[in-house]
């Protein structure tokens, strides 16, 4: 393997090996998914496999997977609750476009604007009430008790989720001004954190323990790789080409209270407040383009874009240290190096 | 790490093969001047007003940036801690709530739980039945054991419990108590020498690990005993690590200790 460094003994793999990883993982939990989608109701069917073909990072299956082997499972402990993951996922995604207002997902347009929004929040239930499917498959030949802690974990996640998606529509919505950073990390905790790193690494590890490891354990190191994903997303937002499909400085025209625009919120003062006060007031219709980029390089001007870069590689190295702690004694494997990697990953992927 | 082209919204269109490049940094080593500082505000408070507030060290922004993420972690464990006992105590939070109603929505919680734990008793009971060979041929049942209580000796006798017993010691002594009593026993014979734990680790706020553990063979219950060293100064709270036997993959299950104060 061509390891880029080691965490606590543990060789972190390369972009190139995670990049590998995520496409071997994903190729399992994709073919799950399809498997699980397939069908020819009208006005249905094709709306639910929409999302899911047009790829994505699958890092949520491939964190999955890659816990479930570290803690002594094989592939196929894993792979039924990766898709179910993944199918989760696009459920929200479809519903969190439509609270967003927004018009591009992975380089095409949402789903609400293909099909309209009554068809695209009907294909969004649908898709989480069809993630069940695959992870009951998964948990039925573990037993009740393995079941049990799934269930617990995933109740937790979409309380946590629901709340975090809460706080992000509720600040805008209510134009809520005076924010900080731990009101930022909190939020992120619970809207990116707990459905994309937490729950995951949960599910993975308790079906590949078969119930016997903590669960708990692997909570600070999802936590944190997740602040670092959030960050380093928000910041790719600002740039030229966000890198994932979705429209330059939309979370500006959305008004997104990323850790960027608090900062840049409390670096400034005076006119340049009352002027970036007004704009988070307004509709997103209403936000000029010229608004826009006068924001953008006020957040430049004020640092925040870099303060946002530093705290993205800051949390990326605490997910480090609790990734040191939680898999402390592991035998070694591409898998747990895969694991290891991801941390410095997420803020320089590809 | 590849670097990325800082933004700014009056940049001429996307180039994808220009999307991951980074300026030239602005430093190559630390701020050593004391007090320097890049437009760094006090965004904890979030309130106050400043354009040229006094220089720190970008660093102290980023050290404190970690403090405010593990604070916010913490708080969030206690709440969800504080919600789960409320919860299993059948509190749920509803002093508040009419009486009727909060009957009802109580007995709604303790229907969906037994609902969702009868649900998995039955799919793993099925599951248990299709995993069973065919049933037995017709004819004659076989023959009962000759003897009464025969069948419950062959029973005593039989495979051995699929738990161990687990002790923990405590170096020094006296400092905690155990709260995991039994471990899944090995499938494969294991000495205590190839049995192993994580670190264990404080579940709420920040801690140094536990790692000096050992195992040994505990003659009295034909169990494990382990024995946990704790620094002098080690918080109090509740410490926990997964055990592993070398001659396996799947762990043996959970060690949980509680250090007192």
């Amino acid at each position: 393997m061509n390891a880029m460094a080691a965490i606590a003994g543990v060789e972190a793999a390369s972009t190139a090996d995670i990049s590998e990883r995520l496409a071997t993982h994903g190729q399992a939990a994709s073919a799950e998914v399809a498997r699980y989608l397939k069908g020819g109701a009208p006005f249905l069917d094709d709306l639910l496999t929409d999302y899911p073909s047009r790829g994505g990072k699958m890092l949520r299956p491939a964190i999955c997977m890659a816990n479930a082997r570290v803690f002594g499972g094989d592939e196929r402990a894993g792979v039924g609750c990766a898709a179910a993951i993944e199918i989760l996922h696009n459920g929200l995604l479809i519903h969190d476009d439509i609270q967003d207002g927004s018009e591009v997902r992975r380089g095409r347009p949402t789903l609400h604007r293909l099909h309209g929004v009554a068809l695209a929040i009907n294909a969004g239930d649908a898709l989480m009430f069809s993630a069940l499917r695959p992870l009951i498959d998964a948990l039925r030949p573990l037993g009740s008790g393995v079941a049990k802690q799934v269930i617990e974990a995933t109740m937790t996640m979409a309380r946590e989720t629901a709340e975090g998606q809460a706080l992000e529509l509720g600040w805008r919505d209510r134009n809520v001004l005076e924010l900080t950073q731990a009101d930022y990390f909190r939020m992120a905790l619970k809207k990116t954190a707990w459905m994309g790193m937490i729950w995951p690494s949960q599910l993975g590890l308790i079906v590949g323990s078969q119930g016997r490891a903590d669960p708990k354990s692997v909570m600070r190191f999802g936590y944190f790789l997740g602040i670092a994903f959030q960050i380093e997303d928000d910041v790719r937002n600002l740039c030229d080409d966000p890198g994932y499909g979705k429209e330059r400085n939309g979370d500006l025209y959305e008004a997104k209270r990323t850790l960027m625009l608090i900062h840049a919120r409390a670096a400034c003062g005076g006119a340049d407040r009352q002027r970036l006060d007004a704009f988070l007031g307004l509709s997103r219709e209403a936000r000029s383009r010229d608004e826009v980029a006068w924001l953008c390089d006020l957040m430049v001007e004020k640092g925040s874009i870099e303060h946002g870069r530093a705290v993205g590689a800051a949390m990326a190295g605490a997910a480090m240290h609790e990734f040191s702690l939680a898999y402390a004694g592991l035998p070694p494997s591409e898998d747990l190096s895969f694991l290891a990697g991801l941390a410095p990953w997420v803020v320089s992927r590809p | 790490m590849t670097t990325r082209k800082t933004p700014t919204a009056a940049e001429p269109a996307a180039d994808p093969a220009a999307r991951a490049t980074r300026p030239e940094p602005i430093r190559m080593g630390p701020v050593r001047r004391a007090g320097a500082r890049r437009n760094g505000p006090d965004f904890e408070g979030g309130a106050g007003e400043r354009d040229e507030g006094p220089l720190n060290a970008i660093s102290e922004d980023i050290a404190q940036a970690v403090r405010v993420g593990y604070d916010v972690f913490s708080e969030n464990l206690k709440r969800g801690r504080e919600a789960a006992n409320a919860f299993s105590q059948g509190e749920y939070s509803l002093g508040q709530v009419p009486h009727d109603a909060g009957e009802a929505l109580k007995e709604l919680v303790r229907l969906l739980q037994q609902t969702a734990e009868s649900t998995f008793d039955i799919l793993y009971r099925l599951a248990e039945l299709a995993a069973k060979p065919k049933p037995p041929p017709p004819g004659p049942s076989p023959v009962p054991p000759f003897r009464p209580g025969a069948g419950d000796a062959a029973a005593r006798n039989g495979p051995a419990p699929h738990t161990l017993a687990v002790t923990v010691r405590f170096k020094p002594p006296a400092v905690g108590r155990a709260l995991t009593t039994s471990l899944a026993r090995p499938q494969a014979p294991t000495s205590p020498a190839e049995i192993k734990a994580s670190p264990l680790l404080k579940r709420e706020g920040a801690a140094p690990p536990l790692a000096e553990l050992s195992f040994d063979f505990d003659i009295a219950s034909g169990g494990l005993t382990a024995t946990v060293a704790v620094p002098e100064d080690q918080p109090p709270g509740i410490y926990s690590g997964t055990v592993w036997a070398a001659t396996q993959d799947t762990p043996l299950g959970v060690l949980a200790i509680e250090l007192g104060q």
